[in-house]
């Protein structure tokens, strides 16, 4: 009996092996071809048509959906910043999610709203809308008040009144880069083939000093709390060569819905957003992916490197693990609920490589390590593992990971160095280094957790509170 | 044994990787350093130059001082060179002489050989650099790489010959219409974009690419960028000649050129011309109709707009509605007319943009009027649109201090509910 437990525990073990040999070789082909494509990008820059978009007749117009629930601290700076984007053509919606706070009121109070009535016709379904609020005096916006659906039914409310064939959509506690609109367009508009979705970069705003007028950046600082310093290292690792590696391999499945581009019709015609999942981004594109391919009409969907919008990060334990319960079993859901896809040479690449990657490296890759770590344990307990590989596995699975964080940090700095000083620098690399003791193996129990919250039919929401950042914005002034 | 193998591989993978992050990190901090004082001393270089250059510029000598701005190809000092004039080229006294010293200096030709060069992105540059130059003598060489298989070169490269401008890269553009529409979206675009930044001086050679041309789609597309550049009597006769054409497409740009607000000051016919395609059976073309008479301006206009109200496409229904709103009070008859029908789409589609544009606001305001009849509509239009659920203007004034008449009059509108 001994015997078959520890030939099974060793199976397992090189089980382990080759899976992360695996995944690691995936990441760093990842890494390799983010690189290159970084580079090329960059220097496409300095030719770039990107002004002349500006004044062109091509540049379509884009209505951008900001959906609110409960952010009276953070909405104003959101809606502002969106105002202020430089970009021909472009209306901002605002969809007051059935606020229970003082959010709606502010933002009637800010912008002087009057109540005005609309013709709103359900191309998607929605909750009954309440109210228009709209002032002639800015005129590219409009508030509508509607009962409370959630996110993915806030989104389709705004598809529903919007009049762009293109838009974006941006959280309410975000602040978009004056030029994030125009630059996350111009692969659409320099695209022979249709992009039907397109993302950009999303970046921790935490820490950041803004002007007086809120939303122009004074100073990039990092942040002082340990969690939100770690957040930043994982999102650059996601975006600079995640994203990216992805999106040159024409395989991309995530894009943040904090701040994404889409084309109206195609979401529309592929039916909304679906309400009722936690993670209604990452549901839609690969919802849009299924619907093109079953059509066999050509499309891209991309991601962007230097479109910013900066959001706020959970700053600690608890709304970080309710974040991350939330965009895992997001995931899972978005998977399993096109299921269809998985191993058919009808979805291309997609449903040969990418949902199938999904499903066994990021789906089941928590479940994977948190076994590894049990079946460390028991196979030095039961003497058929010594310390010598125990410490060199760990070793090499900690250095893999610095080396990933390393490179992520190195690519930020060959590109676009956001954050200049060198105690910067250090402090990313350092937590680079420092992520990979603990914090990483809380991640991966989060996600544990999200799907076993998926085997049980857990499907809540886990709302996060944003802080809003009115404190550095003082900071900035009283200074 | 087979242990020690695995051993020895963990341990020289553990090796390579601290090797790679050792190297990153050493990288990084490289980079940063190199980059520092790089940007400082262009920075430094810069200013210099900007100085000497303007001083030069202002002393009128610039050419005979010339050998001062001489410089290693692609060193710092070339750099920061560069930057200067080109920051100078953008302003127009000093355009000539900046020209000239780019090529006395050897700028013109270093990036002429880059467009030899296999690398799209080092020829692009090349390209790019050289209409940023506005280097004439470089006209050829682009137009040359109008032919090249990469969109993305001739793309840049119709972007620099209408930087540089002059007749010989219109034409050439322009020659190359029919083979650039064929290519792809991406140079289709950006030839649109360049035969507008050439303004008025491209509409004789677009006007005269059209003859002999049977392609409908380099038609409509000459059309196009036609209805952006300044309006000319040339392409005015060249639309008017399409408004008849079997393409929908054709028709709807001829009408955009047509719809050129500066035209009606020119013809006061061109709306008669332009009417009797309101019932066109294609929806654009109705669109594009209403637009063109809407910026045109025609007293006759509100009546046929008016029976687009109840059109079946929605973008042309809101585009009549939005057109009677600017006809002002000569369309009280035909919202009146439509909001006492059943097309119930039609019906909100005006109570909506007279709310949007405050339009409401004045009916609201005719309660009041001296004109009987004037008082009769609005008030009747203010009824409908309150039994419609449109009224929030309604209820706005009763807030607010008014008119105690007109409040009263509102009240009683109010209370008697739907009329329509």
């Amino acid at each position: 009996m001994k015997t078959i437990l520890a030939a099974l525990i060793l199976f397992f073990n090189y089980f382990i092996g080759v899976y992360f040999g695996i995944l690691n070789t995936i990441y760093l082909v990842l890494l390799t071809v983010a690189l290159f494509v970084i580079l090329r990008h960059l220097e496409r820059i300095k030719y770039s048509t990107r002004k002349e978009f500006h004044t062109s007749p091509e540049t379509p117009p884009v209505t951008i959906l900001i959906p609110m629930h409960n952010e009276e601290r953070v909405i104003l700076r959101s809606i502002r910043s969106a105002l202020a984007s430089e970009y021909p053509f472009f209306e901002v919606i605002v969809i007051n999610d059935g606020s229970t706070d003082g959010t709606m009121q502010k933002v009637i109070d800010t912008f002087r709203l009057k109540r005005i009535d609309r013709v709103y016709r359900m191309f998607l379904a929605t909750k009954p809308v309440k109210g228009f609020y709209y002032n002639l005096e800015t005129p590219n916006l409009l508030v509508i008040d509607k009962e409370n659906g959630g996110k993915s039914d806030a989104l389709n409310c705004g598809i529903n009144i919007s009049r762009s064939p293109y838009f974006c959509s941006v959280d309410a506690d975000s602040l978009l880069e004056k030029d994030a609109l125009i630059r996350i367009m111009v692969p659409l508009l320099e695209s022979n083939v249709p992009v039907v979705a397109s993302g950009g970069v999303v970046r921790i705003i935490n820490g950041l000093r803004l002007s007086d007028d809120g939303i122009t950046i004074q100073e990039i600082n990092l942040p002082d709390k340990t969690l939100l310093l770690f957040q930043i290292v994982e999102y650059l690792r996601g975006f600079l060569f995640g994203r990216v590696g992805w999106d040159s391999l024409r395989a991309l499945l995530i894009l943040s819905g904090t701040f994404s581009l889409f084309q109206k019709a195609t979401v529309v015609e592929a039916g909304g957003f679906k309400v009722g999942n936690v993670s209604e981004d990452m549901e839609m594109i690969v919802r849009i992916h299924r619907h093109m391919l079953k059509k066999g009409k050509p499309y891209r969907i991309r991601f962007v490197s230097d479109p910013i919008c900066w959001t706020e990060a959970p700053d600690n334990i608890k709304m970080l693990g309710r974040q991350r319960r939330r965009w895992h079993l997001g995931l899972i859901q978005s998977i399993f609920q096109n299921k269809e896809m998985m191993f058919n040479p009808q979805f291309g690449r997609i449903g040969m490589v990418v949902v199938p990657y999904y499903i066994l490296f990021e789906i089941l890759g928590p479940v994977i390590e948190v076994l590894g770590y049990l079946f460390v344990i028991i196979s030095y307990a039961i003497g058929i593992l010594s310390v010598d590989f125990l410490i060199l596995f760990l070793i090499l699975a900690i250095f893999y990971g610095v080396f990933l964080s390393t490179a992520s940090i190195f690519l930020e700095e060959l590109t676009f160095r956001r954050y200049p000083k060198w105690g910067h620098l250090f402090k990313l690399l350092l937590y680079g280094v420092l992520e990979n003791f603990g914090y990483r193996q809380l991640n991966s129990v989060w996600r544990f957790q999200a799907l076993i919250q998926f085997l049980c039919g857990i499907k809540k929401w886990e709302h996060v509170h944003k802080k809003g950042t009115e404190a550095h914005t003082k900071v900035a002034t009283n200074e | 044994m087979q242990d020690n193998v695995i051993i020895i591989i963990v341990v020289a993978t553990i090796a390579a990787l601290l090797l790679l992050i050792a190297l990153l990190f050493v990288t990084s901090v490289f980079r940063r350093v190199y980059n520092k004082r790089k940007y400082r001393k262009l920075d430094d270089l810069r200013e210099m130059f900007n100085k000497k250059l303007r001083e030069s510029l202002a002393s009128g000598d610039l050419l005979s001082t010339q050998c001062e701005f001489i410089a290693i190809p692609q060193s710092d000092t070339w750099q920061a060179i560069e930057d200067v004039l080109l920051s100078l080229i953008s302003e127009e006294r000093h355009q000539h002489e900046v020209t000239k010293l780019f090529s006395a200096l050897g700028y013109v030709s270093f990036h002429e050989k880059q467009l030899e060069s296999r690398n799209v992105q080092v020829c692009a540059l090349g390209l790019d650099k050289l209409g940023k130059m506005k280097s004439e003598a470089s006209v050829p060489k682009l137009i040359a790489l109008l032919d090249n298989e990469d969109p993305e070169i001739v793309s840049v490269a119709v972007r620099s010959l209408s930087k540089i401008g002059g007749q010989a890269a219109l034409q050439a553009i322009v020659e190359r219409m029919p083979a650039m529409l064929d290519r792809s979206i991406v140079t289709r675009k950006a030839m649109g974009m360049a035969l507008q930044a050439f303004g008025a001086d491209a509409i004789p050679y677009l006007v005269e690419q059209k003859a002999g041309q049977d392609n409908l789609w380099v038609i409509s597309c000459i059309l196009d960028i036609l209805s952006r550049l300044p309006t000319d009597p040339r392409s005015v006769r060249l639309a008017a000649e399409y408004l008849s054409s079997m393409n929908a497409e054709v028709r709807s740009k001829a009408l955009k050129v047509l719809g050129q607000a500066d035209n009606a000051r020119a013809d006061k016919n061109l709306p008669v011309l332009i009417l009797p395609l309101l019932r066109d059976p294609i929806w654009f073309v109705r669109l594009q109709a209403i637009r063109s008479i809407r910026a045109l301006g025609h007293e006759g206009a509100a009546e046929p707009i008016g029976k687009l109200i109840g059109d079946q496409n929605w973008q042309v229904r809101n585009e009549a509605a939005q057109a009677l709103i600017v006809l002002g009070a000569q369309s009280l008859d035909i919202f009146l007319d439509v909001l006492m029908g059943t097309d119930k789409y039609a019906k909100e589609s005006i109570c909506e943009e007279l709310e949007k544009t405050n339009y409401s606001g004045r009916l609201i305001e005719n309660l009041k009027a001296r004109d009987q009849q004037l008082q009769v509509k609005s008030r009747k239009i203010l009824e409908i649109m309150h039994s419609l659920g449109f009224s929030t203007p309604h209820i706005a004034y009763l807030e607010q201090e008014g008119d105690v008449a007109v409040k009263g009059l509102i009240r009683t509108m109010m209370k008697t509910g739907p009329v329509a």
